[in-house]
């Protein structure tokens, strides 16, 4: 009979833990606006100042202008791929290592961010999703990639989502 | 493990997970607040601050941050770049051409590199060029010693001192001795008058420049603090005066502005009138005497002591003036407009001093970071001063500007990647080439006048054994001068051009195209004095002239060493090292030295390997 109660006592404590842990796990995440993230939303992306300058380039450049209420496109629709899949697991890598970053290496991260090369060649990727019926008849710009050194998009119209920051 | 055992673990591994939590919400909260502004802690006393006292311990209260990023200079190792930097060894010793090029100036004795605002009033009190004593006895005893005007740039208390102790009085304030000013330093922040905190660079004596020389005390809004650059701006450059911060401009302009007070070309103008100033006691006290025997005017020490008390004296104006007469509202500077400036004011100010070998009557230029930006590509686009010398920098979460003033160099990504977005390797490869090209051409400059000055001196000699040139048997110094008079004025402009580009801290980056224009045409000029030496030796029939070329090994032998003393002085025996910072005046590192050999003759297999 001890044991048992032993037992039921250390059962309370463990669902009341259970309890506190996923209140103060749904708390975080909500003080650290964790749906926003679920969303297309630009301004999530703007969650982090770290984002501000880009953020307010993003505004005041063409790909912001609001048509039907809804932005030409957002941040997402350029930074990740659309196909569903690939969407999730990129939006996943990028959530965490962004999380990683802000909460233990902000002291380090550079002031001006660079694109990666996996981020560089989604959006080239975005760019031409929307726009290959023009890029298809301005430059042979889908068929061959050439190389490293090669002309992206963005190249020369660097300021169409934002000036600063690749 | 039994079903309690599994209850106690999955209890301790909830505890430690609800930590975890917990502290992740709270730094989530944390660095949303600093994101917001950074004045996340509430409790924290807010200062009121004045100019009443504009000490940056005072003012740092309120900022601690930006008194932190303000102090990184003092206590870290200091770190020379290619052509700048903060290491203060001597530049007579990394480029002796300077003890040529400034022969009969004090400069030619002691010029080290600069250390940084922080340091700026530590070091004018330590230069040899402001110990009358030690010119005195080492050859220049000519130089009076420096005035207030000097300090105009060196002291964050120059606005109390100018409001406080000259009542506003501009041309007396800098007319007053300098050693005599710095006296009235007041002790602030619980300092005991005459402690060594007040001699001390902590808002005492030795404090460089503050907030308060840029800031408005109770709005943090930009202004101008010195009257030098509020009047040339008001006179000369067609701008309003403002009351609250100096001229009507926007805050983009003041951005540059701010740093045009002290970063720019000036003279010491006189007036041409006397002026009531504070002079000391001890000018009547006839024991005490300089070392060369004559009567001592001031005690070149910081503090009032052995009864010395202030007098009222009398003596000749002068007025800090920048020579901007030429340069309008909106144009690029071009070095013709300081020839024109010049000659316009030679009935009141015909030189800085006159060239102890050549005769010459020169201009010595300081630090025209202002006049040679104004015409760059940046200054065309816009950029100011602060976004390359103070970028916006991350602290934690928080958006600050760098208050550390220093070199883009050392934080490329946040100086240059704000707008241009190659790589910092790149961008660097671009700032050295551009530097080491103009740094070619300085240096090309510097020896074309070297080899003019050793051309004028031998046919000095040779024109002061003709009997034409002579008065009494002896050489006649303004005979020979009359004569040599165009190629003395070559000297002149010539020097004036390398002199600007070698005082102005960017070795051509802020202008690149104009520093190499200015540098072709020294040489050009330099060359046609050469030129016209032999025209005129052949004119006096002097037959065996020859002009000289000299290069990187000619001039290392004019090589000075560090500043020590030659004789006993003030409690220093002969030989002791001038300086006490071990890392002042000193030897540069000894790559630079390779490089600067390397750099004329242009070695493009060693230059362009780096």
């Amino acid at each position: 009979m001890e044991q048992k109660s032993g037992s039921s006592n250390l059962l309370s404590i463990f669902l009341i833990l259970l309890f506190v842990f996923f209140a103060v796990g749904f708390y975080t995440f909500y003080n650290a606006k964790g749906t926003s993230y679920l969303s297309n939303a630009s301004e999530s992306c703007n969650n982090c100042h770290v984002m501000n300058e880009v953020y307010n380039d993003y505004l005041a450049a063409p790909h912001s202008k609001k048509i039907d209420g809804k932005p030409r496109a957002s941040c997402v629709e350029c930074h990740l791929p659309h196909d569903f899949v690939d969407k999730w697991i990129a939006k996943a890598e990028s959530g965490i290592g962004h999380a990683y970053a802000f909460t233990f290496k902000l002291d380090t991260l550079p002031t001006n961010l660079d694109a990666t090369e996996k981020s560089k060649k989604m959006v080239q990727t975005n760019c031409i999703r929307c726009h290959s019926d023009y890029a298809a008849v301005a430059i042979n710009a889908t068929s061959k990639p050439h190389g490293e050194s090669s002309l992206s998009c963005v190249s020369c119209h660097s300021s169409v989502g934002h000036k600063r920051g690749f | 493990m039994g079903k309690k055992g599994v209850l106690y673990f999955g209890i301790i591994i909830l505890v430690i997970l609800i930590g975890g939590v917990l502290w992740l919400n709270n730094d989530v909260s944390q660095k949303q607040q600093e994101g917001a502004g950074g004045i996340a802690n509430t409790s924290k006393k807010i200062v009121e601050l004045s100019d009443d006292n504009p000490t940056f311990d005072e003012w740092g209260k309120n900022f601690p941050d930006h008194l932190d990023m303000y102090l990184t200079v003092e206590k870290q190792e200091p770190i020379p770049t290619e052509f700048g930097g903060n290491l203060a060894y001597s530049k007579l010793i990394r480029y002796p051409q300077l003890t040529i090029l400034w022969a009969g100036y004090p400069f030619s004795l002691d010029a080290n590199e600069e250390r940084g605002h922080f340091w700026i009033q530590v070091d004018q009190m330590d230069t040899a060029r402001n110990n009358k004593d030690f010119l005195n006895a080492h050859g220049f005893a000519a130089f009076a010693g420096q005035p207030t005007a000097c300090m105009n740039c060196h002291s964050g208390w120059t606005p109390w001192l100018l409001k406080n102790v000259a009542k506003n009085d501009w041309v007396a304030f800098n007319s007053t001795k300098y050693w005599t000013m710095i006296k009235n330093v007041p002790a602030m922040n619980g300092m005991k008058e005459g402690s060594v905190e007040h001699s001390g660079p902590h808002g005492g004596k030795r404090m460089g420049v503050t907030c308060a020389d840029c800031h408005v005390p109770n709005t943090m809004e930009l202004r101008l603090t010195r009257p030098g650059l509020i009047n040339a701006l008001v006179k000369f450059r067609g701008y309003e005066p403002d009351d609250t911060i100096g001229v009507k401009a926007s805050r983009e302009e003041m951005r540059t502005l701010v740093c045009s007070q002290c970063h720019v070309e000036y003279y010491f103008r006189p007036t041409g009138g006397k002026t009531k100033i504070m002079g000391e006691s001890i000018a009547k006290d006839s024991s005490k005497k300089w070392w060369n025997g004559t009567q001592k005017t001031y005690d070149e020490f910081d503090t009032w002591r052995d009864g010395n008390s202030p007098t009222e004296i009398e003596v000749d104006g002068i007025e800090l003036v920048f020579p901007w007469g030429e340069w309008k509202k909106g144009q690029p500077f071009r070095i013709e407009m300081f020839d024109d400036y010049y000659d316009k004011a030679r009935s009141v100010f015909d030189k800085d001093w006159a060239h102890k070998i050549t005769g010459a009557p020169m201009i010595k230029i300081q630090h025209p970071e202002s006049e040679l930006f104004s015409g760059g590509v940046h200054a065309a686009n816009g950029v100011s001063c602060a976004d390359c010398h103070m970028p916006y920098i991350r602290k934690g979460s928080k958006k600050l500007t760098q208050h550390n003033v220093t070199s883009p160099l050392q934080n490329i990504n946040a100086a240059c990647k704000t707008c241009h977005t190659q790589s910092e390797e790149y961008l660097k490869s671009q700032i050295r080439d551009i530097q080491n090209s103009v740094a070619y051409d300085l240096r090309s400059a510097e020896y074309s006048i070297v080899s003019l000055i050793t051309d004028i001196k031998n046919l000095r000699e040779a024109l002061g054994g003709l009997e034409q040139y002579q008065t009494d048997g002896k050489a006649d110094a303004a005979k020979i001068n009359a004569e040599l008079k165009d190629v003395l004025e070559l000297h002149r402009k010539s020097q004036m051009r390398a002199d600007f580009v070698g005082a102005e801290n960017s070795t051509g980056f802020h202008n690149p195209r104009e520093a190499s224009r200015m540098l072709l045409q020294a040489v050009d000029m330099a060359r046609m004095g050469q030129a016209k030496l032999v025209e005129i030796a052949s004119a006096n029939g002097i037959k065996d002239f020859k002009t000289s070329n000299l290069g990187f090994e000619d001039i290392q032998k004019f090589n000075p060493g560090e500043i020590h003393y030659k004789v006993d002085l003030n409690g220093h025996k002969a030989g002791d090292r001038y300086y006490e910072h071990d890392n002042v005046n000193g030897n540069p590192p000894a790559k630079f030295l390779e490089d600067d050999k390397n750099l004329n003759p242009y070695n493009y297999t060693y230059v362009d390997k780096k």
